[in-house]
């Protein structure tokens, strides 16, 4: 029965997830296609958990290759933080939107004895595949520690987990708010934080690895010193009597917290959310219709953390090419995270896509042209990586004065590129509609936008001054054709 | 004035609305009574320039909605039965979005918010997200978006339905008022007391088509019934299932 309900939880967030996506929710065939595919609880953990493994293989070699064995312990603990950080951060941000869409409000007048459990369990059960990311370096710790360093390790994995969960339950039932309250801004910088620290966990953990295998004899210190706080206690596996009772002990610890959490989060819940007001701060603003959308796209993107994530993906995607350009130093490597902000400006369209949702319908309803609209989300197509692209090269300028020459290809390469991308999806539409976002229009656009991007870099090497004017030509047509 | 002359709207292989033709004068409210499925949103959507016609000419102030759906859009207010909203925006921030995309002046804008909003009574979830508001608040909301650039015409599907008894009686001294200043305003609902309480002509739409129209009284004359609910259900063939219904669910209980 349980198990039923919570496949039942799943299947209804899946739908409703799905049904905010107006590219499938216009499209009956392809949103029942993508359900059926995404709506399966049991598929879902199956293909995360093969996923996870597969991605857990690429860890073993640090573990397996390090020349201390004590090494592989520590090397071993500081992955340990990813069961921790996806759990928290997963458990925190679906809690709150699962309690938003009122999930839980058909169970409250049924028969059945429901508790704040349905939402734990829902929420931890899809995040147990990640653990599976430290089962093949767990392997790895048992054949140079022994099986009693490798059982201990999984458990301490699991252990993160469930710290993560009961943290990130902790988190939702302390400052889940629905409405923006006082503190909304600085919400919203947290939670854009917190995007970019899971998104980029996987460039974190190659640093890691390397940065630990390097600086191993340091770290060992501050790892003994600290060892009874998770994850520098993963690296107790060596002595695993200790290493035991101090599972034990945060077993005992995590466990009260989460019951008494779970009751207080159900008691919230099917109490009803008190949600702050914010009163007499209400005012009007009137823009002009394109900034009016916009800033309309910003204030519903900086509320939803998946459309969030969509919008800060750009600044993922050039985190390697901006560790690149910091470490050279040189006016080149500025240009080459440039470019590389430009080409990552054509992914945005997909989020941008996704923002109206379901309220698409608002923009039917008002005299809005498709000008406009197309003006509006080119400046929310490019504001992350003019923003980006702008700080980071000021940011360089200051160890290289020379890296200023690239500012303007800042601010103009992801407009051409934005520009180019709405161009073509748009391409045959006359007015104010969603465009299909197919394969085949996305392949193009990577296309025309990588013509974009060479011949800006051609012109470049050339002659670094021959760029801009080639830039300012390509927005003006942009435009141009935009505003037709 | 609306004028909808022969209007036909297809979708795929089932035909929604079936020819159907109506005026709506300066200063008359017209209400578009059916059952459900029988092609009433349909029509006020065609009206409000949401969605094209298939065949036929429907004109709002004179703009013809299919060539020119923008202006119509410009000129109307339209206020659904679901509140057509951005969930994760405060109402002002929504009302803000609206004006600023209808261009609405800011004194006037600033002067028509303060004043509907203290008269539906939703000062205090100004700077609420609208997803936490009840669906009655929500529809406030929605009345006063649709409200803020003065429209010419107005275009009201079930909009009624979802408000408290005081809200609902502010929207038919507002309706009045705007039939006062020469507006056209059409309208669909089920609660048909209000239909006959407010409505200077009704148009009944079943299957697709209007199968009558006329004043509320010379519809009840026509049919020899006493409210308009007779009239209406006796009009859709309805008035035998219900009463067979009415027979069956007394049995079960």
């Amino acid at each position: 029965m349980e198990w039923e309900i919570v496949n039942v939880l799943y299947r209804e967030i899946t739908y409703k997830r799905l049904k905010a996506n107006p590219q499938l929710s216009m499209d009956w065939n392809k949103f029942m296609k993508a359900f059926k595919r995404s709506g399966s609880l049991k598929r879902t953990l199956l293909s995360q958990s093969a996923l996870f493994f597969f991605l857990s293989l690429t860890l073993v070699p640090g573990v397996y290759y390090v020349k201390n064995p004590s090494g592989s312990a520590v090397i071993y603990a500081s992955y340990c933080m990813l069961p921790l950080i996806m759990a928290l951060y997963g458990t925190a941000v679906t809690a709150q939107y699962a309690v938003s869409l009122g999930l839980f409000e058909p169970l409250l007048s049924l028969p059945v004895r429901v508790g704040g459990k349905y939402l734990s369990v829902m929420l931890l059960i899809t995040q147990l595949p990640s653990v599976l990311f430290l089962l093949a370096p767990a392997v790895a710790l048992s054949l140079k520690l022994g099986p009693a360093a490798g059982v201990l390790g999984f458990a301490w994995a699991l252990m993160g987990t469930m710290l993560g969960h009961t943290l990130g339950l902790l988190i939702y039932d302390r400052f889940g708010k629905a409405s923006g309250g006082k503190f909304s801004g600085l919400k919203t910088a947290f939670k854009a934080f917190g995007i970019l620290l899971v998104m980029s966990l996987f460039y974190g953990l190659n640093y890691l690895q390397r940065y630990v295998a390097s600086h191993y004899e340091t770290l060992k210190g501050v790892f003994e010193r600290y060892s009874v706080v998770y994850p520098f206690s993963v690296s107790t596996v060596e002595k695993p009597l200790l290493s035991l009772g101090l599972l034990a002990v945060y077993g005992l610890v995590i466990g009260v917290v989460y019951v008494s959490t779970v009751r207080r989060l159900w008691r919230r819940i099917s109490e009803g959310t008190a949600t702050e007001r914010r009163g007499g701060k209400a005012r009007l603003s009137l823009h002009s219709p394109a900034l009016a959308l916009a800033l309309k796209d910003f204030k519903i993107a900086t509320r939803n953390t998946a459309l969030l994530t969509g919008l800060l993906m750009p600044v993922v995607v050039i985190i390697p090419s901006l560790a690149g350009a910091l470490k050279s130093g040189s006016r080149d490597s500025a240009l080459g995270f440039v470019l590389a902000v430009g080409w990552t400006s054509t992914i945005a369209i997909d989020a941008v896509l996704k923002i109206d949702g379901r309220a698409f319908e608002v923009l039917h309803s008002l005299p809005l042209n498709l000008r406009a609209f197309l003006r509006g989300k080119l400046i929310t197509m490019t504001a992350v990586p003019v923003t980006a692209g702008l700080l980071a090269v000021l940011g360089l300028s200051l160890r290289n004065p020379s890296s200023l020459k690239v500012l303007p290809l800042a601010l103009l390469l992801p407009v051409a590129t934005a520009g180019t991308t709405l161009t073509i999806f748009y391409w045959g539409i006359g007015e104010v509609a969603l465009p299909q976002t197919t394969w085949k229009k996305m392949l193009l656009a990577l296309f025309a936008n990588g013509l974009i991007i060479g011949a800006t870099a051609g012109l470049w090497y050339v002659e670094w001054s021959l760029s801009l004017p080639f830039m300012l030509l390509v927005d003006a047509l942009l435009l141009w054709h935009l505003n037709r | 004035m609306i004028e909808v002359e022969d209007l036909f709207k297809v979708f795929g292989s089932k035909t929604a609305v079936k020819g159907i033709s109506f005026t709506v004068k300066d200063g008359e409210i017209y209400g578009l009574l059916g059952p459900n499925g029988s092609g009433k949103s349909t029509t006020l959507r065609i009206l409000a320039g949401i969605i094209p016609p298939t065949r036929g000419k429907v004109l709002v102030e004179g703009v013809n909605v299919a060539e020119n759906p923008l202006e119509v859009k410009r000129i109307t207010g339209y206020i659904p039965e679901t509140p057509l909203l951005y969930e994760s925006l405060t109402p002002m921030e929504f009302f803000s979005f609206v004006g600023s995309i209808r261009e609405v002046p800011r004194a006037e804008l600033e002067e028509r918010v303060s004043r509907l909003v203290k008269a539906f009574g939703i000062e205090e979830y100004l700077g609420e997200l609208i997803g936490t508001l009840s669906f009655g608040t929500q529809q406030k909301v929605s009345i006063i978006a649709g409200l803020l650039h003065d429209p010419k015409a107005l275009i009201l599907d079930e909009a009624i339905n979802g408000l408290d008894p005081k809200s609902a009686r502010i929207m038919k001294e507002l309706l009045n008022r705007f039939k006062e200043e020469g507006k056209s305003i059409v309208f669909s609902t089920h609660i048909l007391a209000v239909a006959e309480a407010l409505c200077d002509r009704v148009g009944i739409i079943y299957n697709g088509e209007i199968i009558a129209e006329g004043t509320p009284e010379q519809l009840k004359e026509f049919v020899h019934e006493e409210s308009l609910e007779d009239v209406f259900l006796k009009l859709t063939e309805s008035q035998e299932e219900v009463s067979s219904l009415v027979r069956a669910l007394r049995e079960a209980f």
